[in-house]
């Protein structure tokens, strides 16, 4: 919100007198420029924060059901009723440690999985290199709603592949195993699922990162004779801080709001809503129960935990940096 | 620096560097059963990782009683018969709304981000950080919490079911994620070339023009091409603002598993329709964008 605010700011202060420094001059017609560049995006994307959020917090502070939303009904001003409600609600606190975690556990694996795939790829040749790069477009490339049943499908309890195969191999317990019922199980296998999704993003930026680190120095830590995880920890990471701290953020944000794989794979959240994660519990407040109010109350609550995660994340960046 | 001056003349070549420890210098024996090792590791990771699209992809093929079979049928005669009916069904207008919905944006977001990417990448922006952060938080509002407000206001605007809705979310959506990039491609231009252009009298938008965008080209591309990624998968927005006229191939695909049941086969073979495009596109420009992606990748 700070940019449209600062459109008029110090850019229209002209140096007094005609014979100011042709530099300085310079400089605030710069910043005028810069400002003026910055304002559609800014504009934009502000009005779209704002808009959704204004009326996201308006909500949540009505008694807003069905019959408010369909236009008839008068609404009903119930001021932090909503928070209150959903505070003192025990599934509320289940939900949202359950997201934590689960979010958590989704961010450390595509970022240790698209990192080691990038870093296996740069020390491979060109053929297999291209093997994993296919693998990773089709990841990418495939839907989430696709991919998601794909998944179940290959996991399935009675004709998935991979019971299957895991019965093939002598573990006859697994033969009719169900990964959807128990709640661990059916979160670790979307959690699979969603890593499978969201490791080629990290893969190939990471990849692309370790393109663009200046050979010499990856030869001089090979002739030191590090260890790939050596090289990893002490050259490639600190060389590719920028990059990595955009790519845990773009995690952090995809998988703390994971929708599809959780609606898709346990069927809107498990049974009695054991696998719920907080952005398919506000759709089934909102929708499922009609009640929007409480949904938005829960939609506001995310963005703030959000906005802290992020915010406290990119501090512990920059005291790093500067240590 | 020295690595973005080499990025710009060219890229080098992919065997001097991929076997590292390779090159000219004599292999020890342990060095050769390394490389085999993770040559092989490769091979099996790339094959884990790609089996689900395979598997997806062969489904396609078969007939829906053999998609079904319990144990699965790896050996059968493929068949044409669901990619038929998809086109029976209609896929044509989903996908030319999805081309439309994703190139469009595509092109309004490099149009939108370029700019703002170059203002901060320049001395005079103070805060740039605060800046960058208020971009990126606009992508934490839960979607499934503002699509009411989403709903209503379409509604208001006439935009329901209205391909522009897409759009313009999709625009608003990849906008933060392509600031963030295209800043980092545009820090990574070495500064005398910037200083000289001064020297020479050059403004600001001439400076933009002449001397940033022929360095920052594969950059864009590349940003733009992960732009389009995103906006053809994107589901949620789609299946919950558009219907019958505006709807893309996401929500296409949701009709399979909704409406009668599951056909499994010919999910299969219309996910496989809708992922081809992504998948060639991306196969096409993988050297643009390895290259475009390692602008301004260590700082």
């Amino acid at each position: 919100m700070r940019v449209p605010a600062t459109t008029t700011a110090p850019g229209d202060a002209r140096p007094p007198g005609g014979g100011a420094p042709r530099r300085r001059r310079h400089r605030s017609s710069d910043l005028r420029i810069a400002l003026l560049y910055l304002a559609p995006a800014g504009l934009v994307l502000a009005a779209m924060l704002a808009y959704p959020l204004y009326q996201l917090g308006v909500i949540s502070l009505f008694d807003y059901g069905q019959a408010q939303a369909s236009g008839g009904a008068p609404l009903d001003f119930v001021g932090l009723d909503n928070y209150a409600r959903l505070l003192g609600e025990p599934r509320f606190w289940t939900v949202l440690v359950q997201t934590c975690v689960f979010a958590a556990v989704c961010v450390v694996g595509s970022l240790a999985v698209g990192i080691g795939l990038a870093v296996l790829a740069s020390r491979v040749r060109v053929v297999p290199r291209m093997a994993l790069f296919l693998a990773a477009l089709g990841a990418w490339a495939t839907p989430a709603v696709a991919g998601s049943t794909v998944w179940l499908f290959l996991f399935d309890q009675d004709f998935g592949l991979v019971n299957e195969v895991l019965a093939g191999i002598g573990l006859a317990g697994m033969e009719n195993f169900s990964w959807t019922y128990d709640r661990y199980v059916a979160f670790g296998l979307v959690a699979a699922q969603v890593v499978w999704c969201s490791f080629p993003f990290v893969m190939i930026t990471v990849y692309a990162g370790i393109r663009s680190i200046p050979a010499d120095v990856l030869e001089a830590a090979a002739l030191d004779g590090a260890s790939p995880w050596r090289t990893l920890r002490g050259v490639i990471i600190p060389m590719l801080r920028g990059l990595l701290v955009v790519a845990t953020i773009q995690s952090i944000i995809w998988d703390f709001k994971v929708f599809t794989q959780i609606y898709v794979m346990t069927n809107g959240g498990g049974v009695a809503g054991r696998n719920l994660v907080l952005n398919v519990y506000a759709y089934q407040e909102a929708f499922a129960a009609s009640n929007y109010g409480l949904g938005a109350a829960i939609g506001v609550v995310m963005t703030g935990i959000l906005l802290l995660i992020t915010l406290g994340y990119l501090r512990a960046q920059r005291g790093t940096e500067e240590s | 620096m020295n690595a973005s001056t080499e990025l710009t003349s060219g890229p080098r070549p992919a065997e001097s560097r991929s076997g590292a420890p390779a090159g000219r210098r004599k292999q020890t024996g342990s060095q050769r059963a390394g490389g085999i090792a993770l040559t092989t590791l490769t091979w099996v990771l790339g094959l884990a990782f790609f089996f689900p699209v395979l598997w997806m992809a062969l489904t396609g093929f078969k007939s829906e009683a053999e998609a079904y079979s319990d144990p699965p049928t790896l050996f059968f005669v493929p068949t044409l018969e669901q990619y038929r009916s998809v086109f029976d069904r209609g896929v044509l207008p989903y996908l030319l709304n999805s081309v439309w919905a994703t190139l469009i944006s595509a092109i309004l977001v490099i149009v939108l981000a370029t700019p703002a990417a170059y203002a901060l990448s320049i001395k005079p922006v103070k805060r740039t950080q605060d800046v960058l952060f208020f971009f990126i938080s606009t992508k934490m509002l839960p979607v499934a919490a503002v699509i009411v407000p989403l709903y209503v206001a379409a509604q208001q605007l006439s935009l329901a079911d209205n391909i522009w809705t897409l759009v313009i979310l999709y625009t608003a959506m990849n906008l933060p994620i392509a600031v963030w990039m295209m800043r980092s491609f545009f820090m990574e231009v070495p500064k005398e070339m910037l200083e000289a252009a001064r020297v020479d009298g050059a403004t600001l938008p001439q400076m933009l023009r002449q001397v940033l965008m022929p360095v920052v080209l594969p950059g864009v591309a590349a940003t733009a091409l992960i732009c389009l990624i995103f906006s053809w998968n994107e589901f949620f927005f789609a299946v919950n603002l558009t219907a019958a006229r505006a709807a893309t191939v996401p929500v296409f695909l949701v009709g399979f598993i909704t409406s009668e049941g599951l056909y499994w086969a010919q999910l299969s073979a219309a996910a496989t329709l809708a992922s081809l495009p992504v998948i060639l596109a991306g196969w096409a420009a993988q050297k643009q964008l390895v290259r475009g992606l390692s602008m301004g990748a260590v700082k």
